[in-house]
């Protein structure tokens, strides 16, 4: 069949009079369908294939201490990842995220050890820093219309290696001298089954999904990826929702790093290494387009879910740790083709009419 | 020539008296005189370079003209941006900018007028539903789904779609740029099907367009630009496409007397 031919099945026809569609018919298939239609699906079934494998190879997988371990990990890839997901479908990229992660609390913890300065304060100078790195990108990337990818590759590297230079490589320890602030941020919960960043992780999600999928600034999101000339003649502000992406990102960046110095009571400064790279792969495992306007950070969640689990699920088998990273770029790989095959079977789909 | 808007029985909506524009050397548009009225179809031709975008981008306000006005609900307008001539109800659909692909139909419909409280609470997705469907049921299409990705739309649907949502939200004036550009007889029938309902709805409508023959049948007047000037122009039926493609050519000389070609 030409795809003209498919194209006039597509559901619009002109010169038929406005009926009731046949909608409610297609909801009929219920749950399922829902699910199936949802992005996310493919890693869905990826992060239940992985958890099968691990806790079939390992008693251990499936146990308490094992989730404190996983769902902290996924925490600490999560945050970063939904600011990294946000951007990328507004269509942008955020490679600095590892550095200002290692940043933060960095700069947080040296006001507060060197210098005495309260811990809140610490904290507050420590996030402004990430929000001033991200107010630098968004306004080098949008303004002097610079592709992201360099702008914020040549920031990691500038504020990867400043730290370094500046700290030697030495961490910034608090030394069992923890305050009740820095305990809420990443403290043991239930009797340390699990830890606080997990619970700021579900907050954070909650609030992005919400934004992201149920907002006119989430639509506005999307549009600005998907095409952005267009969205400027709708009247959608793409340089403003393009920068508050970039501080956006660099925030949850920074902020990931604080919670990690919560759990830590330590902040080094040679710490978030690859961060960015593995925010991307989560992003991508979970459904996110490299082009813009697709993704969710549900998605992220579970690519996060993924990479967290094979992290530590390959230790307890009894792995090398150098076979994660070959993990971690197998599953990268697959899933790109699978998430592809699935939209173009969608496509198929809805033009076919059985959607 | 008469800076009176030319024979039509309708009040002009938008019209250029004696607009010139000049980029450095070249004269873009010389002493352009052109009227559209409520309800009308101005169709407005001419080879690469004749001049027809840059008398769309005056209209616009993307363009600022060196002398002559914009005339706009019969009184003399200098748009200071494109945002202000948007606002009074001047719209602009290129084929490829008009939908984003990965968005739905009902989000592409409503986007930057989404139905919300605010940017961040939630936005009514059922009742931008509804009103969708309706507005584009009213344009005579029938959509199986408005939650459909764009993509998976037709040409012609989608061009029919960026119609129906500018005269949904109170366009008055749709300039529309070669909208059936690369569309087969069946899709280029989809667009001016909308075209005819927003011209039933009483918007003027401008059709910029390298191909003739719909547009002798579907304007009803033909403006023939040709180095920046209006060389002629042809009322519905007035004169033959072939003709009209002599014009613009250069096969067949159109002086200052107009009527010369008319008889």
């Amino acid at each position: 069949m030409s795809t003209e031919k498919l194209t006039r099945r597509v559901g619009i026809s002109s010169s038929v009079p406005p009926q009731l569609t046949p909608e409610r018919r297609q909801r009929a298939t219920g749950l399922l369908r829902v699910l199936v239609d949802r992005r996310e699906f493919g890693s869905l079934v990826a992060l239940l294939l992985t958890c099968t494998i691990f806790s079939l190879r390992s008693p251990y997988f499936l146990t308490i201490d094992e989730f404190t371990n996983v769902s902290l990990l996924t925490a600490e890839y999560g945050i970063i990842a939904i600011g990294v997901t946000l951007l990328m479908v507004a269509g942008e990229f955020d490679l600095t995220v590892g550095a200002v992660f290692a940043l933060a609390p960095w700069i947080a913890g040296s006001l507060y050890v060197s210098h005495h300065w309260p811990m809140g304060l610490a904290l507050a100078a420590g996030i402004s820093a990430a929000v001033g790195i991200g107010v630098l990108n968004g306004v080098l990337t949008v303004c002097l219309e610079l592709p992201s990818f360099i702008v914020t590759l040549g920031m990691l590297f500038f504020w990867q290696g400043m730290l370094i230079g500046v700290t030697g490589g030495y961490p910034v320890s608090l030394a069992g001298n923890r305050p009740e602030l820095l305990r809420l941020m990443g403290g043991p919960l239930f009797g340390g089954r699990l830890f606080a960043p997990v619970i700021w992780y579900l907050a954070i999600l909650g609030i992005a999904a919400y934004v992201l999928e149920r907002t006119s600034w989430g639509n506005w999101i999307h549009a600005s990826g998907s095409n952005a000339a267009a969205s400027r003649a709708m009247g959608v502000p793409v340089a403003r929702v393009k920068i508050v992406g970039f501080v956006i990102s660099a925030l949850l960046a920074g902020v990931t790093g604080v919670l990690i110095f919560g759990y830590q009571g330590s902040a080094a400064a040679a710490q978030g290494e690859d961060f960015e790279l593995y925010a991307i792969v989560a992003a991508v495992v979970g459904g996110t387009s490299l082009f813009g306007g697709e993704g969710t950070v549900i998605g992220s969640f579970i690519g996060a879910s993924i990479i967290a689990s094979a992290s530590s699920g390959l230790v307890l088998v009894g792995a090398p740790p150098a076979w994660y990273t070959a993990f971690t770029g197998f599953v990268l790989i697959a899933a790109v083709i699978v998430n592809l095959r699935i939209d173009r079977a969608k496509l198929r789909s809805s033009l076919l009419g059985n959607r | 020539m008469s800076l009176a808007p030319p024979e039509t029985g309708r009040k002009s909506m938008l019209g250029a008296r004696q607009i010139r524009k000049c980029y450095g050397p070249v004269l873009a548009l010389d002493s352009v005189d052109f009227d559209v009225g409520s309800g009308e179809v101005a169709g407005l031709v001419g080879d690469n370079g004749a001049g027809k975008s840059t008398l769309i981008k005056v209209f616009a306000g993307v363009e600022h003209p060196d002398s002559g006005y914009v005339v706009f609900d019969g009184a003399p307008v200098a748009w200071r941006s494109a945002a202000q001539a948007r606002a009074a109800g001047i719209e602009t659909a290129f084929q490829d900018l008009a939908l984003c692909e990965t968005l739905t139909i009902v989000r592409n419909f409503f986007l930057g007028k989404e139905i919300a409280g605010s940017l961040l609470s939630p936005m009514r997705l059922q009742r931008m539903r509804t009103e969708a469907r309706d507005a584009l049921g009213s344009f005579r299409l029938r959509i199986r789904s408005v939650d459909a990705p764009v993509r998976s739309l037709s040409g012609g649907e989608r061009q029919a779609i960026a119609i129906a949502r500018a005269v949904h939200f109170g366009a008055r004036v749709l300039i529309l740029d070669e909208p059936t550009n690369a569309l087969s007889v069946n899709e280029t029938d989809k667009v001016l099907d909308a075209i005819r309902e927003a011209v039933r709805r009483n918007i003027a409508v401008i059709v910029i367009t390298h191909t003739l023959a719909y547009v002798n049948d579907l304007a009803d007047r033909v403006y023939v630009l040709q180095q920046g000037k209006v060389i002629v122009t042809v009322a519905r039926g007035e004169l033959s496409t072939a003709d009209m493609e002599d014009i613009i050519a250069g096969r067949t000389r159109v002086g200052g007397d107009v009527d010369a070609v008319h008889r």
